[in-house]
């Protein structure tokens, strides 16, 4: 989806995604591009329902669910990072369940 | 001249029961239609009077678990203790369409409102969980955003109370997040927390103290005191949070 979109990639070096309702989570551009991240928007044929954050999710299968938006309005490219709606409450920026990144400091 | 008192919210009134829901082995939620009811605020509680015929009567106060929203009607979610005079009446024999005398709302400390913000913190032991669903609730009404994690503590799966709801109050909010612990009995493949709450628990799930959250805590007066003394250990200001505990004492 970003393929389409021209942005200077030395500038663009985070995407903030934003929801119906007002969520924003924050992400490192390159941890959603390459095929790392998608827009699902149906599920087994049928459209996502909005239970599992349909019409559109953000799916970002390498990170903890939080940075999976759900009911996700759109993409912006920014070129600083910014916290979103958990990431400024406490939660890791990042959050790689790898490494357990829950909180800030983890 | 005539003198006429006005109803008020210490006047005893009877409502009708239009509903019970069982929640688990031993908790029963009573909805009743009360047609003078003046309104309460989440977090609010009745007291509830039964009277024998002999004229005995007997009063305990109950969590009042729906929000404000959905007045004139009132539900209350009561837990049987076995030795109780009062709470095995109530689940075991009301019935749709009998009679309970109450009165309230009672309390205005314990007591949460969308206008007052967040993030909002809210720890529940047992059935301590009532008041703070009447603040789930309302938030969910009202299409609140504040950011609100709830803990809640329950020996088993099956003791958890409201616990579909809450799985989906929480799958349609994003900023709402509910995190469990099961304090004896876990089911396979349980991911959440499988201990007493203690202060590394908080340390986790609480909002850092630099974000000011508004803190409420109710249960047992063992947990209560637990999860108070852990929140003011993180740094947590003492003002900010508010208890509310229930006897006999017991645990979750």
């Amino acid at each position: 989806m970003l393929q389409q979109v021209e942005y200077d990639p030395n500038v663009a070096r985070y995407v903030i995604a934003f929801s119906d309702g007002g969520y924003t989570t924050n992400l490192p551009l390159a941890d959603v591009l390459g095929g790392k991240a998608w827009v699902a928007f149906s599920y087994e044929g049928q459209p996502l329902a909005p239970e599992h954050g349909g019409p559109a999710r953000l799916l970002v299968p390498h990170l903890y669910f939080w940075k999976s938006a759900k009911w996700v309005r759109g993409l912006r490219l920014v070129d600083h990072d910014e916290p979103g709606f958990w990431e400024s409450l406490g939660y890791h920026n990042y959050g790689d369940p790898w490494k357990e990144e829950r909180y800030q400091g983890d | 001249m005539e003198r006429r008192t006005l109803p008020g919210r210490l006047t005893w009134q009877r409502g009708e029961v239009v509903a019970t829901e069982q929640e688990t082995a031993r908790a029963q939620s009573i909805t009743l239609a009360l047609p003078t009811w003046m309104g309460h605020r989440a977090g609010q509680h009745v007291d509830v009077r039964l009277t024998a015929e002999d004229g005995y009567q007997a009063e305990r106060s109950y969590s009042i678990a729906s929000p404000p929203e959905e007045q004139p009607r009132v539900t209350l979610t009561v837990e049987r203790l076995d030795d109780g005079e009062v709470s095995p009446y109530l689940t075991d024999e009301l019935r749709v369409g009998d009679k309970l005398e109450l009165r309230g709302p009672i309390g205005g400390y314990f007591v949460w409102e969308a206008s007052m913000g967040g993030p909002l913190l809210l720890v529940a032991g047992g059935s301590g969980i009532v008041p703070l669903m009447a603040m789930l609730r309302h938030r969910a009404a009202v299409g609140s955003t504040v950011a609100t994690r709830l803990l809640y503590s329950s020996r088993s799966y099956a003791d958890i109370i409201y616990r579909d709801e809450l799985e989906r109050l929480d799958e349609a909010d994003q900023m709402l997040e509910v995190v469990h612990t099961l304090t004896r009995v876990q089911p396979p493949g349980w991911t959440d927390y499988h201990r007493r709450i203690d202060t590394d628990m908080l340390r986790e799930v609480a909002w850092p103290s630099d974000q000011h959250p508004l803190m409420y805590i109710c249960g047992p007066t063992p947990f209560v005191e637990t999860a108070a003394a852990s929140l003011v250990t993180l740094g947590h200001e003492p003002a900010r949070i508010k208890t509310e505990r229930f006897g006999p004492t017991g645990e979750a």
